[in-house]
C-alpha cells in the first residue's frame, strides 16, 4: 500500500534531523535537494512561532516522487498550528496546493496527528478533487496496521471513466468502447491492512440515473436507482465476500426481457469465497428477490468459466407473473405466446458438472391460450427432466382440458425420465370426447433447437361421430371414430399418424390413412390424408345432409386431401356406385333436383313432364368426381355423355333416370355454396 | 407401307404417350403481379410508390421467364405438341386461407406502420421483416414491438406456404418468397429500410 503523497512530504519535510528552533523565525531555502529517490527543487520553508504554537509554510517549484506518483509541481504548504509537545507533532488547519499532471490542481485541507515514537499516524484530507467530485480520505497507521476512509461527493459517471481510462487494458478499453454510459454516483470505501496486505475492503455505492446501453441496443438501462454494498475480507489470499445489490427504480431491457424496477425492484444478497491460487468461487448463500414476481436461492460452485456444481431454488411463485416477465419475450412467435395462468409454479436445479436434473413444482395450474386453441384446467404434479443417469418424476394430472373443439377428459401421467429419455410407468389414459386415446409407449425428446419431439403408440377407442360431428359444428353425424396407432410422431411442428384411423360411418366403412398435421397451432394449420370409403349407404347419407332420398351403395375415396385452416383446399375424390352392387338404386325426386342444380346442368333439360307421377326413379349407377386444385373443381361423373357427363346413369325397372352435368371446371366456392343451398331449400322447383 | 404406317402411328403414340408429363416453369410475370396485388392490399394504396425502375422490372422478368437448362430441352420437344402459352398457369392468390391472412396482415399494418417509418423495422432480403434499429423503440415497448415482428413473419410463411400449395406446387414456396422480397422492397415508403445484399440501404 502506498502511503499518500502529502503526508510523505510532510514527513520528509519535518523530521529532517537535527531541526531546532532557535529562534523565533526559522527559514531556509534549498535550491535542489536529494534524499534517496526524491528530488526538489527550490524548497523554501519558513516556521513561526506565534501564541499558538508553531506557524509551517512552505512552498517548492517541484518535488520528484517514487512512482506511480511522480512529478509535483507549484507546492506550497502552509500549517497554521503545528504543535510539537510531548513526542506528538500535530499539524491542525493544514493546507497543501500543488499541481499534478493526472490529479491536476489540488487545494487540499489537512490535518495530521503523528506520534512517530510509537509509529502511530492519523491524517484527515479534505477536498481532493477528482474524476468532478470532491473526496475525503482519513489515513490511520499504527504500526503496521493502517485504515484507509474514504468517500465522495456525487461523481459524473462519465468523468470518473475518463480518470480510470489510462490505468486500463487494452482489452479493458476497447469492451468498454462498445457502451454508452452516463450517471452519478456516490462512493464510501473503507480499506484496511497490514504492512503490504490488505485485510479487508468495504465499499458502499450509491447509483442514480445510470443510463446504460450498448450499440445494438440489445441492453440498456434508463435512470437506474441503484445502492450497492460489498464487504471483501481476507482469509489468508482467499477473498471472502458478502454483498447486497438492490436495484430500487429505473427500467432494464436485457433482449428480450424488460424489467421495470419501480414496479418490481431487485434484491440481491449474496455471501462467498473467492479461491486466488485455483482461482475458483464458492457461493455459500445467494438469495435473489424481485419483489412481487419471485423469489430465490443459490448455491454453487466452479471457476469463471465454468460451473462445477450448481443448486438454485425457485419458491413457488405466481406462473402468470413470472411467466409475463421471464417466459414470454422468450416465446413470441411460438404458440406459447399468448397463454393466460392461474396457479403456482416452483422449480429445483441442480447442476453437477455437466449433468443436471431439474424439477417443476405446478399447484392447481390452468392454463388457456387467448387464441382458444387449447387449455388445461387444474394441471398438478411435478415434472422433472434429467440429462443423466439420476431418475427425474413426472407425475402430473389435470381434470379437463380442450384442443382446439376436442374436450380432453382427466388425466394422469407417470412417467421416469433419466439420460432424457421418458418412460411410462403405466398407461397413459388421455379421454377425447366420449372415448379415450390409450397410449402404451410415449417418447419426449429435446431437439436441437430446443423444440420438443414426441411419440406414442396407442389404440382410440370409439368416439362416437354425433359428438365429434357437433363438437366440430358439421351437419349431425352418425357413427363412431376408432383406430389401432403404430406410431403418432411429433416434430418440426409437424404431427405424422402412421396407420389407419377407421372410422364407421353411415354403416360403411371409412379408412383414414396417411395422416399428418403441419403447424397444428400455427397461422394456417395444415392437415393432409388419404380416405377411402366403402359401402356408404346412400340412404343414411342424404337423410343426414337433408339431401333427398337416394337408396343404394357408395364407394368413394378421397386422395391428396389437404385442409388448410380446416377448410378444403385441393382433393382428388371420386365417388361411385360399387361394382356388383346388388342393393336397391332408387333415387327420390327432390335428390334429382338436388343433383341437377348441383351439376350445373339446367333443372329444365330432364325429361319433367314424368316428374309429378313419380316419387323416385330408379338408376343403375351414380356417381361424381371432382379434383379440387387452385379453388377449381375439375368435375365428371360415372361416364361420358355426349358433351357432359352422366352423374346418374339410369336402369333397372322403368321410370329410369339420367342426370348428366355440363359444367366441367366449376369454382369451388360456388359449388360449396350450391351444396349448402340444396341442403337448406325447400324442395324442387316443378314448372 | 402398313409397317410404315403403323410404326408412325405408334410412334405418334409412343410420343403422345410419353409426352403425358408437362414441366410447368415457374411463371413469374403472374407472381410478380400478384404479390403487388396482395402488397397493395396490405399496405393500402396511398401506401404503394410506383416502381422505380420499369426497365429494371422488365429485365427482372425476363430473367426469370427463362426456364433451366433441363426444363429447355424437355419444352422444345414439347413445342412440337403444346404451345407454351397452354402451359402457363395463371397464380390465384385469393383462397379463403389467403383472405384471412392478408386481412390479419392488412390490420397488424396499422401498428407497424410507424415503425417502419421511424427505421426500428427493416425488410429484410427473403420476404421478411426485422427490427433495424432497436433504440428508435423505447423500452416499455420492446416486448410488444418483438411480438409484431415475429407474429408478423409467421403470417408471412404461412402466406408463401399457402400460395405455393393452393397453385398446386409446394415446392414453389421459395420463388414465391423471393418475388414477395423484391416487391415489398418495391412497393416501400421512401425512407424505409431495407436490406440488400447483407447491407441495410435506405429507401
Amino acid at each position: 500500500m502506498k502511503k499518500p503523497l502529502w503526508f510523505i512530504v510532510m514527513i520528509y519535510l519535518l523530521l529532517l534531523p537535527g531541526l531546532s528552533i532557535a529562534s523565533q523565525k526559522l527559514q531556509f531555502s534549498i535550491a535542489s535537494w536529494q534524499l534517496d529517490d526524491i528530488q526538489a527543487k527550490n524548497l523554501n520553508s519558513d516556521i513561526q512561532l506565534t501564541e499558538k504554537g508553531l506557524l509551517l509554510s512552505a512552498s517548492a517549484d517541484w518535488i520528484k516522487l517514487a512512482e506511480p506518483i511522480g512529478t509535483i509541481k507549484d507546492i506550497t504548504l502552509q500549517c497554521a498550528q503545528l504543535v510539537f509537545v510531548s513526542e506528538q507533532l500535530s499539524c491542525s488547519k493544514g493546507r497543501l496546493a500543488f499541481i499534478h499532471q493526472q490529479l491536476g490542481e489540488q487545494s487540499l485541507i489537512f490535518e495530521v496527528i503523528a506520534h512517530p515514537d510509537t509509529n502511530t499516524y492519523k491524517v484527515e484530507i479534505s477536498g481532493i478533487k477528482l474524476a468532478s467530485s470532491v473526496f475525503s480520505l482519513t489515513v490511520k497507521i499504527n504500526q503496521h496496521s493502517w485504515k484507509i476512509f474514504a468517500d465522495s461527493a456525487q461523481i459524473e459517471l462519465k468523468a470518473l471513466m475518463q480518470f480510470i481510462a489510462p490505468y486500463l487494458s487494452a482489452e479493458q478499453s476497447t469492451s468498454l468502447a462498445a457502451w454508452n454510459y452516463e450517471g452519478k454516483l456516490q462512493l464510501d470505501i473503507d480499506v484496511m491492512g497490514i504492512n503490504s496486505k490488505v485485510e479487508s475492503i468495504n465499499l458502499d455505492l450509491k447509483i442514480q440515473a445510470l443510463e446504460l446501453s450498448d450499440n445494438q441496443g440489445k441492453y440498456i438501462s434508463e435512470q437506474l436507482l441503484s445502492d450497492v454494498h460489498l464487504s471483501l475480507e481476507n482469509k489468508r489470499d482467499d477473498w471472502q465476500w458478502q454483498s447486497k445489490v438492490n436495484i430500487n427504480g429505473g427500467q432494464a431491457y436485457a433482449d428480450p426481457v424488460f424489467i421495470d424496477f419501480n414496479d418490481t425492484p431487485f434484491e440481491l444478497l449474496s455471501e462467498g469465497l473467492w479461491l486466488n491460487k485455483s482461482k475458483q468461487f464458492q457461493l455459500t448463500k445467494t438469495r435473489f428477490e424481485q419483489k412481487s414476481v419471485m423469489a430465490l436461492s443459490m448455491k454453487g460452485r466452479g471457476s469463471l468459466s465454468q460451473i462445477e456444481s450448481l443448486n438454485v431454488e425457485i419458491m413457488p411463485s405466481e406462473l402468470q407473473t413470472l411467466y409475463s416477465i421471464w417466459g414470454q419475450p422468450f416465446t413470441l412467435g411460438t404458440p406459447m405466446d399468448s397463454l393466460d395462468f392461474t396457479g403456482k409454479l416452483g422449480l429445483t436445479y441442480q447442476q453437477q458438472g455437466d449433468n443436471y436434473h431439474v424439477s417443476m413444482n405446478m399447484d392447481k395450474i390452468s392454463v388457456s391460450d387467448q387464441a382458444g386453441r387449447f387449455s388445461l384446467d387444474n394441471l398438478s404434479g411435478v415434472f422433472g427432466w434429467s440429462n443423466y443417469q439420476q431418475i427425474a418424476l413426472i407425475d402430473i394430472e389435470w381434470t379437463n382440458g380442450m384442443v382446439y373443439a376436442l374436450t380432453l377428459g382427466p388425466s394422469h401421467l407417470k412417467a421416469n425420465v433419466e439420460h432424457e429419455t421418458v418412460v411410462l410407468q403405466q398407461p397413459w389414459l388421455l379421454p377425447i370426447l366420449d372415448g379415450e386415446l390409450h397410449m402404451t409407449e410415449f417418447s419426449l425428446k429435446k431437439h436441437d433447437n430446443d423444440l420438443p419431439e414426441w411419440t406414442f403408440v396407442g389404440e382410440l377407442t370409439p368416439i362416437s361421430m354425433t359428438s365429434l360431428s357437433s363438437a366440430l359444428g358439421w351437419p349431425v353425424m352418425h357413427g363412431k371414430l376408432s383406430g389401432v396407432i403404430p406410431k403418432v410422431s411429433y416434430a418440426n411442428q409437424q404431427v405424422k399418424v402412421d396407420g389407419i384411423l377407421k372410422v364407421n360411418l353411415f354403416e360403411g366403412e371409412t379408412l383414414i390413412r396417411d395422416l399428418q398435421l403441419d403447424n397444428p397451432f400455427g397461422v394456417l394449420p395444415h392437415l393432409s390424408a388419404n380416405v377411402t370409403m366403402d359401402n356408404i349407404n346412400l340412404e343414411t347419407l342424404t337423410q343426414t345432409f337433408d339431401f333427398g332420398k337416394i337408396t343404394g351403395k357408395l364407394d368413394g375415396k378421397v386422395n391428396g386431401l389437404r385442409l388448410s385452416n380446416w377448410k378444403p383446399v385441393a382433393f382428388d375424390a371420386e365417388f361411385s356406385t360399387p361394382e356388383g352392387d346388388k342393393s336397391r338404386r332408387r333415387i327420390s325426386q327432390k335428390a334429382v333436383d338436388s343433383l341437377s342444380r348441383v351439376g350445373g346442368g339446367a333443372a329444365g333439360v330432364l325429361q319433367r313432364s314424368f316428374l309429378r307421377f313419380f316419387e323416385d326413379f330408379s338408376y343403375q349407377r351414380l356417381g361424381l368426381s371432382c379434383k379440387l386444385q387452385n379453388t377449381v373443381c375439375d368435375m365428371s361423373g360415372v361416364g361420358e355423355a355426349e358433351q357432359g357427363y352422366y352423374i346418374v346413369k339410369g336402369g333397372g325397372l322403368p321410370p329410369r333416370i339420367n342426370v348428366i352435368g355440363y359444367t366441367r371446371r366449376v369454382n369451388w366456392p360456388d359449388l360449396i355454396e350450391r351444396l349448402e343451398a340444396v341442403s337448406n331449400s325447400d324442395g324442387p322447383i316443378i314448372q | 407401307m402398313k409397317l410404315f404406317r403403323w410404326l408412325t402411328s405408334s410412334f405418334a403414340g409412343l410420343m403422345l404417350v410419353s409426352c403425358v408429363t408437362i414441366n410447368i416453369y415457374f411463371p413469374a410475370a403472374a407472381a410478380e403481379k400478384a404479390a403487388d396485388r396482395i402488397i397493395e392490399d396490405v399496405w393500402g394504396p396511398a401506401e404503394v410508390s410506383q416502381p422505380k425502375n420499369k426497365e429494371d422490372n422488365g429485365v427482372e422478368q425476363q430473367s426469370l421467364n427463362t426456364p433451366s437448362q433441363t426444363q429447355q430441352v424437355a419444352i422444345r420437344v414439347l413445342d412440337w405438341f403444346i404451345s407454351p402459352a397452354a402451359a402457363e398457369v395463371n397464380i390465384n392468390v385469393s383462397s379463403p386461407a389467403i383472405n384471412a391472412i392478408q386481412t390479419k396482415m392488412k390490420q397488424r399494418h396499422n401498428s407497424l406502420k410507424p415503425y417502419y417509418n421511424s427505421g426500428a423495422i427493416g425488410l429484410t432480403e427473403n420476404g421478411l421483416i426485422v427490427i433495424h434499429n432497436a433504440k428508435a423503440i423505447a423500452l416499455k415497448d420492446r416486448n410488444k414491438v418483438n411480438s409484431l415482428v415475429a407474429d408478423e413473419n409467421n403470417d408471412r410463411k404461412a402466406l408463401y406456404a399457402e400460395i405455393a400449395r393452393a397453385n398446386g406446387h409446394p415446392e414453389w414456396q421459395a420463388d414465391i418468397q423471393s418475388t414477395f422480397a423484391r416487391r415489398w422492397v418495391g412497393n416501400a415508403n421512401k425512407g424505409w429500410w431495407y436490406q440488400s445484399a447483407g447491407k441495410w440501404l435506405q429507401k
